[in-house]
């Protein structure tokens, strides 16, 4: 099958945004962003330095006391003008992200869109901003809150939504009045360039919005920096941990969004058919990269039969899954992100094997559509017969590889479920309203599905997590960061 | 050829309405007579491609199950247009009720296997089915009146 064209033909070289103008780091070390599907180099990114970040944080500093001052409506309108700008820019913003990341265009359509949603919700300021108030809290008084921006932030995103994740904030800093700065992924930073540049012709003034490429060195940068009042981070639990208690050391609001080990409960009343194919989606979509990503499934019931049929059609399924280069549209599954993450992967695969795990299906020898180098590939694997005690149904794989589990019942899946520190994602696969809703009641997790495989909250809600999947109180998207990226003050007047 | 994602699925629904469009298109031109109804015709299916196009990018997100919601198969969807200018009225339109046919055909299977979808898509595939429909029930009509002419002229 033919690709859809690439809209990157010569390597990009990435440069650092800082107070509108594009600018060489202080350092000359540079990061190669690959191409995980073709192996070849699509860009090569500045490794910045704490110096950069200082110039960065200057830059949003100056910009912060004339952005404050800047209307609702005159804001929310410049959040109008880049959602026209996203719009024009759908589909190569798309196709970048497959490129440098490797999901299909189907999944890269759909980070974009909602990406852009975020920006829709966030063009909403001046209704979303409104304080509260109340006359004759005593007589002739009366009090209302109003909200405040607070100053700069930064971002730190993952590799593996790199063009969403950082719009689950960027268009609420921006509407509430506060400056930015972002440090992509180094592994997947091309989106974000992109989204840069629009920015910038979205007319928001220099030192507004500004991007730092660098590693671990800027992130430390960021978060030690004492004129950053507050960070936002999605990533790996540990890192996420680390980011939540160096913000508490120098007084940064926080949200910090780690790792996942998601469940999904197939009941014995579902929908067979329609729970399998949703779970294809749920386990294998992104190449199973995402922090919403099945990772474990519960046969609930003890029906030998059921668990039977299940396996067998989701293996079968998984099977049919076509593995390529994610711009052609025929492709289901992309590439792992890099040859790395796959190793660690199919690490995990030999763990579960060595622990007694059954391999139903090995994704080490899947097929690949087109003339690539497996490099980075790696099919959908899946297990069953897997004990709760094994690493594999332990640990966050980030990769597409399925455990299949048993519960006698729905309060033992439960048990299974809160076992793990993690509290992403859960969904159950049911066709009864009862046992949908004593789900969504008990269990422990940020983001519930029900029938819905991947829990993936719309942009006016917040994305949630809980227990070791999130640290911090307010949540990005929606009104939680709205509320997250301002302060409320409280006025108390009377006149005489 | 297989389709399974629904990037490939929206990319043939494109592909079928701009072939219905560049069909109605040359009948417009060879068909003095009628043009009127065929070139709106073709304006109709350049819309519907538009529309298409809109409505999967509105909705594509990153929790839908796009790549996996659809089992059609792309050959069965083979219109078939090439018909000689020397073709008759009669027979061009009934080459034109074979495309609609196809055409209803295809968007309604679109449209009961894309559910897992946001209802945009589903809804979408189906009205321009029903719309199809209204135009096979034209096409038909206009069949007998040129047909009842043929045989007079017989």
């Amino acid at each position: 099958m033919p690709h859809l064209r690439e809209p990157i033909d010569t390597p990009l070289e990435l440069r650092n945004f800082i107070d509108g103008q594009w600018v060489d780091a202080r350092s000359s070390e540079v990061i190669d962003v690959v191409n995980p599907a073709t192996s070849k180099l699509v860009a090569t990114a500045a490794l910045s330095t704490a110096d950069d970040v200082n110039a960065a944080v200057e830059a949003a500093k100056s910009a912060y006391t004339e952005w404050r001052h800047t209307t609702a409506p005159s804001r929310a309108r410049k959040l109008f003008a880049l959602k026209e700008l996203l719009e024009e820019n759908f589909e190569e913003l798309s196709r970048i992200q497959t490129m440098e990341h490797g999901k299909t265009i189907d999944e890269s359509r759909g980070e974009t869109r909602r990406g852009i949603e975020n920006v829709e919700v966030a063009a909403g300021i001046p209704s979303l901003m409104m304080g509260r108030s109340l006359e004759n809290i005593a007589v002739g008084i009366d009090e209302y809150t109003i909200r405040q921006p607070v100053g700069v932030f930064c971002c730190i995103p993952p590799f593996n939504f790199p063009f969403m994740v950082p719009l689950w904030f960027i268009p609420y800093a921006l509407a509430t009045g506060n400056t930015f700065i972002v440090k992509p992924s180094p592994s997947a930073p091309v989106s974000q360039v992109k989204l840069c540049e629009l920015i910038d012709d979205a007319g928001f003034p220099p030192g507004a919005y500004n991007l730092v490429h660098g590693g671990a060195d800027v992130a430390t940068a960021l978060l030690e920096h004492s004129d950053i009042v507050g960070a936002t981070f999605v990533g790996s639990t540990p890192v996420a941990r680390t980011v939540y208690r160096k913000c508490g050391e120098t007084g940064k609001r926080v949200i910090a969004q780690g790792g996942a080990k998601n469940f999904v409960l197939v009941m014995p009343d579902a929908d067979m058919k329609r729970t399998v194919a949703a779970l294809m989606t749920s386990f294998y979509g992104c190449t199973g990269q995402r922090c919403l990503s099945g990772a474990n499934a519960i046969v609930v019931g003890e029906d030998d039969g059921f668990y039977g049929d299940f396996v067998r059609q989701f293996v079968d399924a998984a099977s049919g899954i076509r593995i390529g280069y994610g711009l052609d549209e025929s492709v289901q599954m992309g590439p792992l992100q890099s040859a790395d993450k796959k190793e660690r992967v199919v690490g995990y695969i030999e763990a579960g094997v060595q622990e007694g795990a059954k391999l139903a299906l090995d994704g080490r020898k899947a097929k690949i559509a087109g003339d690539y180098s497996e490099t980075c590939f790696l099919g959908p694997s899946v297990f069953e017969d897997v004990k709760p005690s094994v690493r594999i149904a332990q640990e966050e794989i980030f990769g597409p590889v399925a455990s299949i589990l048993r519960a006698r019942n729905m309060d033992d899946a439960l048990d299974l479920v809160h076992e793990s520190p993690f509290g992403n994602a859960a969904s159950i696969f049911t066709s009864s309203g009862r046992t949908a809703r004593e789900f969504q009641h008990k269990v422990q997790c940020g983001n519930v599905g029900v029938n819905i495989g991947i829990a993936a909250p719309m942009a006016f809600f917040p994305f949630s997590g809980m227990k070791d999947s999130f640290f911090g109180v307010l949540h990005g998207q929606g009104r939680d960061a709205v509320r997250f990226f301002t302060e409320s003050k409280v006025v108390i007047h009377r006149w005489f | 050829m297989r389709l399974q994602t629904a990037a490939q699925v929206v990319g043939l629904a494109r592909r079928l309405a701009r072939q219905s469009a560049e069909f109605y298109a040359g009948l417009a031109e060879t068909d003095v007579d009628h043009r009127d109804q065929f070139q709106a015709y073709s304006c109709q299916d350049s819309r519907s491609t538009k529309q298409i196009e809109q409505a999967y990018r509105y909705v594509v997100s990153d929790a839908l199950e796009t790549g996996f919601s659809f089992d059609l198969e792309a050959d069965d969807y083979t219109l078939q247009l090439a018909l000689g200018r020397a073709a008759g009225l009669a027979a061009q339109i009934g080459q034109a009720k074979k495309v609609e046919e196809m055409i209803i055909r295809f968007f309604r299977d679109a449209a009961s296997q894309s559910e897992s979808l946001m209802a945009d898509i589903p809804q979408l595939f189906r009205t321009l089915a029903s719309k199809r429909i209204r135009r096979l029930n034209d096409l038909a009509e206009l069949e007998s009146l040129v047909g009842g002419s043929q045989t007079g002229n017989t």
